[in-house]
């Protein structure tokens, strides 16, 4: 249930809660990690338990630090490609976004290690906030699906992206050193980096780890252009293909498409940095200090570089991406309360753009910064034990505050003359305040679980006006109840069937209530008057796990009240003094709809064990969205933006154990996507008629030769194939290998 | 199918060529000097052909001639509202232009082009530096006048298939074609550098001709990609009129609409009947081509035939001005030496030569204006 209390100040708090059933995230789970088996010594020590899949009632999958040895994922959302329920678009070659049941950006909740990653100005849509999570400083990702937002407060419509970082070992007496190398070299964007880390004994009670990682990533080759699906009535470079992205061959073959696989607009510098200690105070409880760095330089947005139709020298550039974690946490179990978890967080995220137009002898630059303070706390009641049955409570509250500082300016490289913007893409001195509390009761009888919760929440958000741009005042409060509830039936030994009903909600941030900026398909101005969007996502799961099979299978029907969606808006719409407004060709303002808008869908993952170390995993996924129309005069219901269509996942595996040989291959498809939302037909990224199918294979390979060094090899897109991932500006990787070797145990 | 001399004797009318029984039945839109009519499209207001005068420093007399009589009637193909003539009754017949989008994004452009004309084009007066910094700013907002014009191309020169103005080096190659990055951008940015640098009112004057010559590109570029993207032929309306009711408008249309008011009056014929072919052809790929090809001609003759009276027009008010007012003339036409080439050319090859040629000359005084403005006269007689 949503309030909205407009002009409030301060900020509601009161407890709520219902029933709940712990996720048991401290069970662990060895066995899962037989499944692809690279635990060497060093991943024993630092693997973090993995969500347990049995324990927990709602749709999950993980991805191990093993699985991402061998995978290479190039990111932490390409981390997420074979997991179920989720797809990972690409606005960029430095930037991805993966979509979770049909829900990206800032509908989907980023954690990392407990820490809440999203912050006021994540974007509407496609954004890069996860990309800026380096993947290989992390022990796991784990992908909640479906609404979650007693858990996670806002932002939880389509589930939640849970980044788990390498642990520190500990145990060993005296003063210990373990450091460790990794380089990898990727042919298809000559990208070349690695990772070197040393992980520290201090005693037995105390462990470190210190990590410095860089890379240098290069122009993106393709499989070749993806043609249009309806090549009839395509303006500019006809039936060819879309005007994003661009191609570097098009200068010595205008005319001859087959040759063009360069990519323009890619390519990027990535260093990343970290730092953990942790010491134990006692047998079950440890104190954190930790700080996580990212830095990408020079990412240049694939869509806009150059924007469709304009010269090949015009670029949208992320000069600067840089986001810096720390914190100081609490965990473990004391006195009453277990699993506590009580976190400090401080979060700065900096973003500077440029656009130059060299033709022009112009330049655009914007800078946006956001601090972030946070305080969560979570913990759980000891099991309480009656009558064949057990109850347990979960707990917790936790307070945000990101405030944000904007600026923009013009500049005439000709002249070095430089003149201030009156406002950037947010308004300068905004704030974003969250407090919010839930509690969650499991209760397990035998056979049969239930469980529920509840949590409330109060955001405020505040934004001066800006008079010069006809940018209003923001004062605006939020304050949201949701509950949670759902049974599960144990079938038969290790089989069960789960029934779940998830509330979520999302409350308009800064980016929905302030931001002007271009979008993919045009220019997008604010709504200050924007309400909450709400979810209910509604499940039934069978689970089931034996000596050779494990198998997930999930049905799901969200429904989304208020849903913010991109309405088409005409230049009289448009906010005073802004005249890059009326000047777009297509033009943009968040709405929250009129009616109920759907996604459905379903997910499955099956898992053989075979004899002989060999095994089999299979994905599928199904996602079907609709809303009303939010363009008077069309028909009543359409599609939802950037549904993903169809697809899934096919991977088989050998190891030979004794020798730490390995061999995999994958199989990636999707079918064509052509339920277009209307921003999605003038969008360029989305080629006339929808995206085109596709199926990609992978080869993978790794051998421990020595006991301290270890070499993979990673062959992607073995039939060269040219594809898209529906709604990405970036075509994918061309047939190339990855290589990488890694030294030290 | 409207009745054809319904629309002759009414497209005579229009003209306002003096004479109303000659009638040709010829429907060229070409002109007829054997008809007996008298057309004397410079009687109005001064005559500049007689005011021989000092055009700038040290320019010669100005002889220009007299138009030569000609009765315009139009093509048996072209359009007009409410008319009977081989067009099926459409959504023109009104004599409004009903937009196919809602929102038309060019119109902005206009507007800020006559945002700037309120700064800098005057020739009475030198604009500050700070008046051409505000320019630039308005030039170069996002999705301004510069974001269009650095990538137009004129859609009626023939290049070779897969020509792309986007690419570094094409434009170099085939600069008539790629005219916004390889003439105008180059121009306008100098203009306003040298302006921001005290250039005075002879650098507002080239920044006012490149932006003229850019919404005279535009207007028939936009009506030749229409064909793919029916929302084109807006923009093409709006890159004539501002976005403007029926027979109104700012941008170009307010220049034309003084130097050749008939001419104005044919050039929103020609939209409407852009606007009638694409409401006969809805697909989003045009199918009657036939329709198509009349729309453009029409257009395309009396948009050429407008911004060729602009520069005649300018042509005699540099005849009769002197010092840094015929500086500022001289400025803008020099600057448009060779916008007229590619539709003169298609009529007279040697007049647009000269068109070109003289109006490229280093000075005023060097330039034949009387051959100029004869060339005019006989490149485009008729609208």
């Amino acid at each position: 249930m949503y309030y909205g209390v407009p002009r409030m100040r301060w900020l509601l708090v009161s407890g709520a809660f219902l029933l709940a059933l712990p996720r048991g995230a401290g069970a662990q789970r060895a066995e899962e990690e037989d499944l692809y088996g690279a635990e060497t010594t060093f991943e024993a020590a630092v693997e973090a338990p993995p969500l347990d899949e049995d324990e927990t009632p709602e749709a999950t999958s993980g991805v191990t630090r093993a699985e991402l040895d061998e995978r290479q994922p190039t990111s932490a959302p390409d981390a997420l490609r074979w997991e179920p329920g989720v797809a990972v678009q690409q606005t960029a070659h430095g930037q991805a976004s993966p979509y979770v049941r049909g829900f990206t950006g800032q509908q989907v909740v980023h954690v990392f290690d407990g820490v809440r990653l999203n912050n006021a100005i994540y974007r509407q849509g496609p954004n890069q906030y996860f990309f800026t999570v380096d993947e290989r400083s992390l022990a796991r990702i784990d992908v909640e699906r479906g609404s979650a937002s007693v858990r996670y407060g806002s932002d939880a419509l389509g589930g939640a992206l849970l980044a788990t970082p390498r642990a520190v070992p500990m145990g060993e007496a005296g003063f210990s050193a373990r450091p460790r190398l990794y380089l990898r070299y990727g042919s298809t964007d000559d990208e070349r980096g690695g990772r070197g880390e040393v992980l520290l004994g201090l005693g037995r009670r105390t462990g470190a780890l210190l990590g410095f990682g860089y890379r240098d990533v290069g122009l993106l080759t393709s499989g070749g252009v993806v043609r249009h699906r309806d090549a009839s009535g395509v303006p500019g470079r006809g039936e060819v293909a879309p005007y994003v992205p661009r191609f570097a061959e098009e200068v010595d073959s205008p005319d001859d498409s087959s040759a063009w696989r360069t990519q323009l607009g890619t390519g990027f510098r990535e260093a990343t940095f970290d730092a953990r200690l942790e010491h134990r105070l006692r047998r079950t409880l440890r104190a954190v200090a930790a700080i996580y760095g990212y830095r990408q330089f020079d990412a240049p947005r694939t869509d806009q570089c150059p924007p469709p139709e304009a010269p090949l020298s015009e670029c949208l550039t992320i000069d600067r991406q840089f986001r810096t974690l720390g914190y100081v946490a609490l965990r473990g179990d004391a006195g009453p309360m277990r699993e506590i978890d009580l976190v400090a967080s401080y979060q700065q995220h900096l973003e500077r753009r440029s656009r130059d137009r060299p033709r022009s002898n112009l330049a655009f630059a914007w800078e946006d910064r956001v601090h972030s303070l946070g305080v969560r706390f979570t913990a759980a009641s000891p099991p309480l034990r009656t009558d064949g049955a057990t109850l347990r409570v979960r707990y917790g509250a936790e307070g945000m505050r990101d405030q944000v500082s904007s600026s923009g300016e013009q500049r005439f490289t000709d002249l070095d003359r430089a003149f201030p913007m009156s406002r950037g893409q947010y308004l300068d001195g905004s704030v974003y305040a969250t407090l919010g509390a839930f509690a969650e009761l499991e209760l397990r009888s035998g056979w049969f679980h239930a469980h529920a919760g509840g949590r409330v929440t109060a955001i405020d958000a505040s934004a001066p006006p800006d008079p010069e741009s006809g940018s209003p005042h923001v004062d605006r409060t939020f304050v949201a109840l949701v509950g949670r509830a759902g049974v599960s039936a144990d079938l038969a030994k290790g089989w069960s069937l789960a029934l779940n009903l998830d509330q979520g909600f999302r409350a308009p941030n800064l980016d929905d209530l302030s931001a002007r900026q271009q979008v993919g398909p045009g220019f997008q101005f604010e709504n200050a008057e924007l309400t909450a969007e709400r979810t209910l996502t509604s499940e039934l799961g069978l689970r089931g796990r034996s000596d050779h099979v494990r198998l997930g299978i999930w049905g799901f029907a969200t429904v989304i009240d208020d849903a913010i969606q991109r309405t088409v808006r005409t230049a009289d719409d448009c906010p005073p003094s802004t005249p890059e407004c009326p000047a777009s060709r297509n033009l943009y303002q968040l709405v929250n709809a009129a009616s109920r808008s759907h996604v459905l869908g379903g997910e499955g993952e099956l898992r053989l064990l075979l004899p002989e170390g060999v095994s089999l995993r299979t994905t599928l996924t199904l996602t079907w969205g609709e809303g009303p129309s939010l363009v008077p005069g069309v028909v009543d219901r359409v599609p939802l933006s950037r549904i993903p269509p169809p697809q899934g996942t096919l991977e088989a595996r050998y190891r030979h154990r004794r020798s730490g040989f390995s061999l995999a291959a994958g199989l990636r498809w999707a079918a064509p996507q052509g339920r277009l939302a209307v921003a999605d037909a003038s969008d360029p990224r989305i080629p006339n008629g929808g995206t085109p199918g596709y199926a990609v294979v992978e080869l993978r390979s790794q051998w421990r030769v020595a006991p301290w060094w270890t070499l993979g090899l990673v062959v992607d897109n073995l039939t060269d194939a040219a594809y898209r991932v529906h709604g990405s500006s970036v075509l994918g990787p061309g047939r190339s290998v990855r290589v990488w070797l890694r030294f030290g145990e | 199918m409207k009745s054809l001399m319904g629309w002759l004797a009414m497209a005579v009318l229009v003209l306002a060529c003096g004479d109303d029984d000659a009638v040709d039945s010829g429907m060229d839109a070409t002109p007829d000097s054997t008809l007996d009519t008298g057309v004397d499209a410079g009687d109005g207001g001064g005559d500049a052909s007689d005011v021989g005068l000092d055009a700038g420093d040290g320019g010669g007399r100005c002889e220009l001639p007299e138009p030569a009589p000609v009765l315009c009637a139009p093509a048996a193909t072209d359009y007009a509202p409410a008319a009977d003539d081989m067009w099926p009754a459409c959504v023109s017949d009104e004599g409004e232009y009903v937009r196919i989008q809602d929102s038309i994004s060019s119109i902005q452009r206009v507007l800020a082009f006559e945002e700037i004309a309120s700064l800098l084009f005057d020739p009475e007066s030198d604009p500050s530096a700070d008046d051409f910094i505000a320019a630039r700013m308005i030039y170069q907002e996002e999705e301004g006048l510069d974001s269009r014009l650095v990538r137009r191309y004129d859609a009626l020169i023939d290049v070779p298939d897969g020509t792309d103005c986007t690419l570094d080096g094409v434009p170099e190659m085939f600069p008539e074609y790629c005219v916004g990055p390889a003439t105008l951008q180059p121009a306008i940015l100098d203009a306003f550098a040298d302006g921001a640098m005290g250039g005075g009112r002879v650098a507002a004057a080239r920044v006012e001709a490149v932006l003229l010559w850019f919404l005279y590109v535009s207007t028939n570029k936009e009506a030749f990609t229409c064909t793919t993207a029916a929302k084109d032929c807006d923009s093409s309306y709006a890159y004539y009129t501002g976005g403007e009711a029926a027979r109104g408008g700012v941008g170009l249309a307010r220049y034309v609409e003084i130097a050749d008011p008939a001419a104005h009056d044919r050039v929103w014929d020609a939209l409407l009947g852009l606007r009638c072919w694409r409401d006969l052809d809805d697909e989003a790929t045009a199918t009657m081509l036939e329709f198509r090809d009349w729309a453009r001609a029409q257009l395309d003759r009396s948009v050429s035939h407008g911004f060729a009276a602009v520069v005649r027009s300018r042509i005699e008010a540099l005849c009769t001005s002197e010092g840094e007012v015929a500086d500022y003339h001289w400025a803008f036409l020099n600057t448009l030496a060779p916008a007229l080439y590619r539709a003169a050319s298609a009529v007279d090859p040697t007049g647009a030569l000269t068109i070109r040629t003289e109006l490229s000359r280093a000075s005023a005084a060097e330039a034949d204006l009387d051959a100029v403005a004869g060339a005019i006269d006989t490149a485009f007689p008729c609208p």
